[in-house]
């Protein structure tokens, strides 16, 4: 078949190349509509249910809203993970399905099951909500607004009302949350001793703000010639005319809510807030529905953004663009990638012309570089993946391949017809002669090279989804790459060379000929040193590899950092926010700082259900100042250290969303402590944090679930309420007006709907304040709360964390040190033998780097079977054992560059290092079977006698091929390696460092030890004699 | 066999010394970071200022106890009714006993007085002085402060009230069933503004809608359109407690009740901040009256809630220093 699809394509040249032409122009199209993004969707499907739960604290939600809640979820089919927390006011679910679903109707499900939710849940609760389908990066751009003449609240009814339709119209773009400023409300406060004389209750009030606000629609007119529609309005629309809504009728006079209420806009209780600089004001944060293109979505919202700044600026509101924007990163790493691949490309092109010295034979090697890399990217794009730092990672790996295979075809004409000097030659023969020459071996070698990669494409969890688009690309490029050489390259040859004599060699090349030749011969006469230096860098490969420090990614070279920070849970939202601002008015000081944005606590339903005491702050950076993203890391830490116990953690955007994803914990390392006693859990986490911190290179540890915080307790004493005939519920009720309020009704303002809510006086911001509460009996006394409940302060869990049904407290850990797997190892190690378990208690180990030993243990099984089948596929090209050990023995041997790059570079074995030990495997393997097979070909076709001669001729025949694929893939890569610490280069960077290292130790193995070896022990061909020295 | 270890060498010595060297380096930085001591709240200069933390010696102060009254104005003619009732019985026992006795004297002298006019005249003595105990009991009951008042200062508050010059209130105390020492002032709050009232004495009937406690007030030239009825709140003044005022901000609430934070004597230009417990006495405009404190004391009026903060979670974050 490989046979007669060279000789097509050799027979209509034309079609074959303006097929080639036209595959290019749409591999172009494609890229220049691809999806771009940083990473490929790597989180699994998922779904958040958030429950808004008014006044409850966390054991109510937890035991009230989150387990009815839980009950529901956990059965739901295909679910992996049900992880919630319950805190004051808010029950959040995240429920992660198993990969591979259809996202829409997994949310399908949830919501099916949801609906039966409503009778679960007690009066109060909210319905439960479910997050907006977003892409795995969430992010989107993070924006914010200041104002130095509006109010907090007129601030934010512009963002609110103006800015986020606008926002969420833009194509793409799931959600915007809102954080800072003040909420409008209609509040109605009601004052207890008015309430009383009047001889009302609080069930009246609201009844009539009910009815006063209420807005029934009036219907139409129909006269004869017209419809005439009837605009009711509600009469209660402003304050004033709420004021005058009557409560009840006093004699002959009507009560109004004036008489026992005051009536004012004010701000809703705030459960977020938010810093821009270092002013107190709006940050917008916006994320990408599932399967947006991110920096198609970020533009067009920016676009947006940018034409309402003006009319913004009018009314006196700034606006602070890009406050963190991830697309900001892949626009850079795909410039900076463009770069690399550019310089590559012209590095490639001049050495091919000086090799080949012949600009036809530059001419098609090269195009069919671009073709093969084209053609991948339409076929990418039609299959609907994105172009990302992944995939884009794969079409960088799969150069060397794709570089041999233009390489080759040429490289053996241009040789064939050197041979033949000025000699009258059929030249359409010599090109099928010489395609079909490398043919069959280039198949089989690229399908070891395939196979080597197997190990990547079955990889399972987030690590398959990050790395099945590399190892698709890259076989897909290495395929095309192949039906390209049988394909265009044939047919460009025959266009552009069939009565082209090339130039002579070039010098160069003939005296590596000569020095391979010395060496070979040398070489040839001490086989026990070849043996010896490839047993011994071959094991000195395999021991030291696994000795690396070994994390599953890199740490990504962003502009944006987030740095977390928490005070005590319990402490007010005010106190976060005016330390916030200190804190920020200091990192954005810092030199190299851009700007600097804090969120505190949460957004009304939004994704993360942080308390009040939590903050993150954004921090961009201005790479123009020339500052590292670890020296401002160093300064953000320095600026902490005056803020004592108040920073948790640093990490780039990518490395947050990546570690949330993988675990559910943001970490590297963290142990779950699960049991049903709370405070045992907490003593055990103690146990083992201390335990953790006695070990080397452990970072920062902490507990996630914060310790117990101040509550007032409030107890009604039935005994006491009886004596005034008051309900339990009566003074819950007041409780909950008094200092949660009610929203009692919506009122619509222009294009806009307003919460009326009705709040009762006199709970002020002290507990004495809330025992002074005063209740109204059935009979019109007036009671302080104090005389009826027990009122007390008490310590009591803000926070409580489940998986999968169960309690839990988790020991957070972010180890200092490259090998996050080998500390792991070791503290999973020391927990196991330091710390005593309770009965109930059970540990689960987690994060990036217990994923990254079960990749490493994945990767290490399926390389062994890939190489059963490589062995296999070998025996089946060769049909000889000694070829099949000869090629395997020089496979070990060649990783001891890569080993040594790695080392130069910093020891730190990436999975992206790992795909370059891989594809260097893929590498060595095709050059020694190319080798070997030209050593047949030699025998069998050419009948030379197995001589040394003949080894030294077909390995000087190999020469210019090897030496040439090795030079172009280093020259190609170089850019990429020599750019290993720039943004964007931080998958492709190690596994251009690994394959660059590596080309050495195997242009080495199979230019000067192979031969001598395959001289004195192979047997090509049949007879099998042996070679006469 | 050199020729071995020298090929050996030459491959392994440099991949291995990097590696090593590579892992050296990441043990090397992980050790440099030293742990730092978990403990009470603790600032050294630069952390105070960072923090923005205020101390200030907190004021003393010796304001009246004040506390929060429910005020209805009474019905001045029922209170008159009652007076008049009480009186009016009074005068009909003293009507009825002198004819008693007159008749008694009569029957004595054997004028014309009968035994059975006699009797009629006892027995109807008999209930007029009945019909006054309950007159007056009921008088007292309600208004027990004026009817313990001496006449000559009771007609004028009468003939005050008659002309509207002055009202009556009754300040109820929400929840309270005992007095404790009568108030030294009462301020009747009409309208936001606070009117001083006289107190008369503690009234010790409960109303069915009050069921409480309260004092009887007296309120001379009330505002017009005050009238029976009306409620408002009263503020009644107590004798004066000594304390110190604290900010709001600077109090604390734990489980054993509110605390402030002390400044400490500084050690090696770090300064902790001692938890001290004060009583609660009452708040008094943006502060409270505490209890608990000397004169000298430098409590944190700003910036508490960080110091809160450390403290509690210095207990349980098992966190490493960074590097200088």
């Amino acid at each position: 078949m490989l046979t007669a699809i060279v000789r097509s394509s050799l027979a209509h040249p034309r079609i074959v190349t303006a097929a080639s032409v036209l595959v290019a122009a749409l591999g172009l199209a494609a890229l220049f509509t691809a999806r771009f993004d940083v990473f490929p969707d790597f989180a699994p499907p998922h779904v958040l249910v958030q429950t808004e739960a008014p006044g409850f604290d966390a054991q109510q939600v937890e035991a009230l809203v989150t387990r009815p809640l839980e009950g529901l979820l956990l059965g739901t089919e295909n679910v992996q993970a049900v992880r919630s927390t319950s805190a004051q006011g808010l029950s959040a679910i995240q429920v992660v399905f198993a990969r591979g679903g259809n996202p829409y109707r997994q949310r399908q499900v949830v919501t099916e099951r949801l609906a039966e939710a409503a009778s679960l849940l007690p009066r109060g609760i909210g319905p439960p909500l479910l997050s907006p389908l977003s892409s795995s990066m969430e992010y989107l751009v993070h924006f914010g607004f200041t104002s130095r003449t509006l109010t907090p609240i007129a601030l934010r009814d512009l963002v609110h009302w103006l800015v986020k339709p606008q926002i969420l119209a833009v194509p793409g773009v799931a959600q915007a949350q809102i954080f800072g400023g003040a909420v409008r409300e209609r509040q109605v406060w009601v004052d207890p001793l008015k309430l009383a004389a009047a001889g009302l209750s609080l069930a009246d009030v609201f009844s009539a703000v009910e009815r006063g606000t209420a807005l029934i629609g009036g219907g139409f007119l129909e006269t004869p010639s017209q419809r005439i529609v009837v605009q009711a309005q509600a009469a209660g629309r402003t304050s004033e005319a709420l004021a005058q809504t009557v409560v009840a009728e006093r004699g002959e006079l009507p009560l109004r809510l004036a008489d026992v209420a005051e009536i004012r806009d004010g701000p809703q209780p705030r459960v977020g807030d938010a810093i821009i600089g270092s002013r107190p004001g709006i940050l917008v944060e916006t994320s990408t529905q599932y399967g947006a293109n991110t920096l198609d979505v970020t533009r067009a919202l920016e676009r947006r953004l940018d034409q309402l700044a003006p009319a913004l600026k009018k009314q006196g509101v700034e606006y602070h663009p890009a406050l963190l924007r991830p697309a900001s990163f892949i626009e850079s790493a795909l410039a900076k990638l463009r770069l690399s691949l550019l310089i590559g490309a012209a590095l490639v092109v001049i050495l091919l012309l000086v090799t080949l010295r012949d600009w036809r034979g530059a001419l098609i090697s090269f195009s069919s570089i671009p073709l093969s890399l084209l053609a991948t990217v339409w076929l990418l794009d039609e299959f609907g993946l994105t172009l990302n730092t992944m995939s884009i990672g794969g079409l960088v790996v799969a150069l060397g391949v794709v570089v041999d295979d233009a390489v080759i075809d040429v490289e053996n004409i241009t040789r064939r017809r050197r041979a033949a000097g000025g000699a009258a030659l059929d030249a359409r023969q010599l090109f099928v002669d010489a395609s079909l020459e490398v043919r069959l071996p280039v198949f089989y070698a690229t399908a070891a090279v395939a196979m080597a990669f197997l190990p990547i494409f079955m990889l399972s969890g987030v690590q398959g989804a990050f790395f099945q688009p590399l190892s698709i690309a890259f076989l897909l490029a290495v395929a095309i790459s192949l039906l390209v050489a049988m394909t265009a390259t044939p047919a460009l040859c025959v266009l552009l060379m069939r009565r082209h004599v090339p130039p002579p060699e070039a010098r160069f090349l003939i005296r590596a000929k000569a020095a391979q030749r010395r060496a070979i011969e040398t070489l040839y006469r001490h086989p026990r040193i070849v043996i010896a230096v490839l047993a011994v860098s071959g094991v000195a490969g395999v021991v030291l590899l696994p000795l690396f420090g070994q994390r599953l990614l890199p740490d990504f070279r962003e502009n944006y950092l987030i740095a977390h920070a928490a005070l005590r849970p319990g402490v007010s939202l005010s106190e976060t926010s005016r330390v916030g601002q200190r804190i920020a008015e200091r990192l954005a000081a810092i030199p190299g700082v851009a700007t600097v944005a804090e969120q505190i606590g949460r957004a009304e339903n939004g994704q993360d259900p942080d308390q009040p005491n939590k903050s993150e702050f954004e921090i961009q950076i201005d790479p123009s100042r020339g500052f590292t993203p670890d020296q401002i890391e160093a300064q953000i830490r320095k600026v902490f250290d005056d803020f004592p116990n108040q920073l948790t953690e640093i990490y780039s955007v990518l490395a947050e969303r990546i570690g949330e994803t993988l675990s559910g914990e943001s970490t590297p390392f963290f142990v779950d402590v699960f049991g049903t006693d709370l405070d045992t859990d907490d003593a055990v986490a103690q146990d083992i944090a201390e335990v953790l911190r006695t070990l080397p290179g452990t970072g920062q540890v902490r507990l996630k679930v914060p310790p117990r915080q101040t509550e007032l307790k409030i107890e009604p004493r039935p005994e006491r309420l009886a004596l005034y005939g008051l309900q339990p519920a009566d003074v819950l009720e007041a409780v909950a007006a008094a200092n949660q309020g009610r929203i009692v009704s919506q009122i619509a303002e222009a294009d806009r709907s307003v919460p009326v809510a009705v709040r009762l006086q006199g709970a002020g911001a002290s507990p004495q304040a809330i025992g002074a509460l005063l209740l109204r009996s059935p009979e019109g006394a007036l009671v302080p709360l104090a005389k009826v409940a027990d009122i007390s302060t008490v310590e009591a869990r803000g926070q409580i964390e489940h998986d999968d049904g169960l309690r839990r407290q988790v020991v957070l850990v972010t180890p200092r040190v490259s090998d996050q797997a080998g500390y792991a190892r070791q503290a999973q190690r020391a927990i196991e033998a330091r710390v005593k378990l309770p009965p109930g208690v059970y540990l689960r180990y987690g994060g990036a780097a217990e994923q990254q030993i079960a990749a490493a243990r994945q990767l290490y099984l399926h390389a062994a079977a890939a190489l059963v089948l490589i062995v296999l596929l070998l025996a089946l090209a060769f049909g000889h054992a000694r070829h099949v050990a000869l090629v395997l023995l020089a496979l070990p041997s060649t990783l001891i560059g890569g080993v040594a790059a790695t080392a130069l570079t910093g020891g730190t074995l990436t999975l992206g290092a790992m795909v370059g030990f891989v594809t260097l495997f893929g590498i060595a393997a095709r050059n020694t079977i190319l080798l070997v097979s030209h050593y047949d070909h030699l025998v069998r076709v050419e009948g030379q006698a197995w001589t040394l001669a003949t080894a030294l001729r077909g390995s000087a025949e190999r020469l210019t091929p090897v030496l040439l694929t090795a030079l172009m893939t280093a020259l190609a890569l170089l850019p990429v390696a020599v750019q290993l610490h720039q943004p964007g280069h931080e998958i492709e960077g190690p596994m251009a460092v690994v394959i660059l290292g590596g080309l050495v130790s195997s242009t080495a193995v199979s230019l000067f030890l192979i031969p001598p070896l395959a001289a004195r022990w192979l047997r090509p061909g049949t007879d099998g004699a042996p070679i006469p020295r | 066999m050199k020729r071995v270890s020298w090929a050996r060498l030459a491959a392994w010595a440099p991949a291995s010394a990097l590696a090593l060297c590579a892992q050296a380096q990441d043990e090397d930085q992980a050790q440099a970071t030293a742990p730092t001591a978990a403990g009470p709240p603790a600032l050294n200069a630069a952390q105070q200022q960072a923090v923005g933390l205020v101390v200030a010696t907190p004021q003393p102060a010796t304001p009246p106890q004040r506390e929060m009254a429910f005020g209805q104005v009474l019905e001045t003619s029922a209170f008159l009714a009652d007076a008049g009732r009480a009186r009016s019985t009074a005068a009909t026992v003293r009507a009825s006993a002198a004819e008693a006795r007159r008749l008694q004297a009569l029957y004595e002298a054997g004028a014309s007085a009968s035994l059975k006019e006699l009797q009629a005249a006892q027995a109807a003595a008999a209930v007029a002085r009945a019909q006054a105990d309950a007159a007056q009991a009921d008088f007292e009951q309600r208004w027990a402060p004026l009817a313990r008042m001496r006449a000559d200062a009771r007609d004028p508050l009468m003939a005050a009230l008659r002309a509207g010059a002055s009202l009556l209130l009754r300040a109820s105390l929400p929840g309270r069933h005992s007095l404790g020492a009568a108030p030294r002032a009462a301020l009747v709050v009409v309208d936001g503004l606070e009117v001083p009232a006289e107190v008369l004495g503690a009234l010790p009937q409960a109303t069915d809608e009050s069921q409480s406690a309260a004092w009887l007030l007296r309120l001379d030239h009330p505002p017009p359109g005050l009238g029976p009825g009306a409620r408002l709140p009263v503020v009644l003044e107590g004798p004066a407690q000594s304390g110190f005022l604290v900010p709001t901000g600077a109090l604390l609430y734990a489980e054993r009740g509110a605390y402030v934070y002390k400044e400490m004597k500084a050690d090696n230009g770090v300064t902790r901040y001692a938890p001290v417990p004060v009583e609660l006495l009452q708040p008094l405009g943006e502060g409270w009256l505490v209890r608990g404190l000397e004169a000298e004391d430098r409590i944190v009026v700003h910036g508490a809630g960080v110091l809160w903060s450390l403290q509690g979670l210095s207990g349980v974050t098992a966190e490493e220093g960074e590097p200088d």
